[in-house]
């Protein structure tokens, strides 16, 4: 792993946030410009409906990507204000979605689906005291180590869990096509379980098999 | 309802494309308002003619939307400040907060949420310089204008 030492990170996460910032007032100057169109369209129709229906729906794109697009930049910078604090209370299922949100591209470039559980399926109130940092690059890792290992198809779910005095997220996956002994073995047997196990352990974390399903769980604490 | 037409509006922001555009847009709803691009506009246009709710974004050059508000809020308790920022943090919030802000929001917003926002200020500002002018009249503490006096023959 590369050594990167507290300014360095001090460092990316002060100019990343920066950028973030002012991607957010470039797309706050599009959403107002494209709010600004409609409510002129509003007012004054286009005199010829199929030109009106076909601005109707260019707006409305825009519009989906710019909430697309700022969704990626509140993520992005909530990423990029993590090294802000070494130690801070962190919510399990807001960690969870973050790294759902900043991994889901890995995924889909191998064609799996990377999701939180449903809302009934998991503890929204569980919260860890640690590092922000470490805490994003252990789920990550968690999510790399079975990226590497399942098969297009198949399907990941993240649900922040406190069973059993352990407070964690519970990788569940599906149409794994082995079992979970083997995919758990498998996982052991690849370079990035030292990772995996190398960041939890940092932070006095640990990761389990589940026992019913294929999949593991991060232990926080 | 406050009455449209009297609500004295302030947009401070640099980012002269994005105000002018928020501008057009809060004008179709007919609200008038009036537009700074940095902190030493606002504070002047503020003394020129006092707003009822003032939109204040954060990180500007020279003056910062920090320090508008802290001046502001000083010298005209009454003007109601919301907050309109792209930069913001929960430490932000919370001294903006701390310092009076009526709302703090986050860009981009709805327009329409934002038009909400100022009416809702306003009525805050005409229901606060109401009860400080009953209290005032009793003799129990200083309107703004008391305020500003005294501030201003400190100052000399």
């Amino acid at each position: 792993m590369t050594a990167l030492t507290g300014k360095d990170i001090e460092f990316f996460g002060k100019i990343t946030a920066s950028m973030t910032h002012e991607f957010k007032n470039v797309l706050a100057i599009i959403k107002e410009s494209a709010g600004l169109m409609e409510d002129i369209t509003q007012i004054a129709p286009l005199s010829d409906g199929k030109h009106q229906e076909k601005f109707d729906n260019a707006l409305k794109t825009v519009k989906n990507q710019l909430n697309r697009g700022m969704e990626l930049s509140t993520v992005f910078n909530r990423f990029a204000h993590a090294p802000d604090k070494s130690t801070a209370e962190i919510n399990l299922k807001d960690l969870a979605e973050q790294v759902v949100w900043l991994s889901e591209r890995f995924a889909r470039l191998k064609h799996i689906t990377l999701k939180m559980a449903p809302d009934d399926q998991l503890d929204k109130a569980v919260s860890i005291t640690g590092n922000p940092v470490w805490s994003q690059m252990a789920v990550y890792n968690g999510i790399e180590c079975l990226l590497n290992q399942l098969p297009a198809e198949s399907e990941i779910s993240l649900a922040s869990s406190n069973e059993a005095g352990e407070k964690g997220i519970r990788i569940d996956c599906k149409n794994v096509k082995t079992d979970g002994q083997q995919l758990f073995q498998a996982m052991e047997d690849s370079e990035s379980w030292n990772n995996l196990k190398e960041i939890l352990s940092a932070i006095n974390g640990d990761v389990r098999r589940l026992e019913r399903n294929p999949g593991v769980m991060l232990i926080f604490a | 309802m406050a009455d449209k037409d009297n609500i004295k509006i302030l947009l401070v922001d640099d980012e002269e494309e994005f105000v002018k555009t928020l501008s057009e847009r809060i004008k179709m709803r007919e609200l008038g308002t009036n537009i700074a691009h940095n902190g030493e506009q606002a504070l002047e246009l503020v003394d020129n003619e006092v707003p009822d709710v003032m939109v204040l974004d954060l990180r500007m050059p020279g003056i910062d939307g920090m320090e508008v508000l802290k001046r502001v809020k000083k010298a005209y308790p009454d003007v109601q400040v919301i907050i309109l920022t792209g930069h913001g943090s929960e430490k932000d919030e919370e001294e903006a907060r701390r310092l009076g802000a009526f709302e703090y929001l986050q860009k981009p917003v709805e327009v329409d949420t934002l038009v909400n926002k100022i009416q809702r200020a306003y009525r805050q500002k005409v229901e606060t310089s109401m009860m400080a002018g009953t209290f005032a009249e009793a003799g129990e503490f200083d309107t703004a204008q008391q305020i500003l006096d005294r501030d201003k023959k400190k100052k000399k």
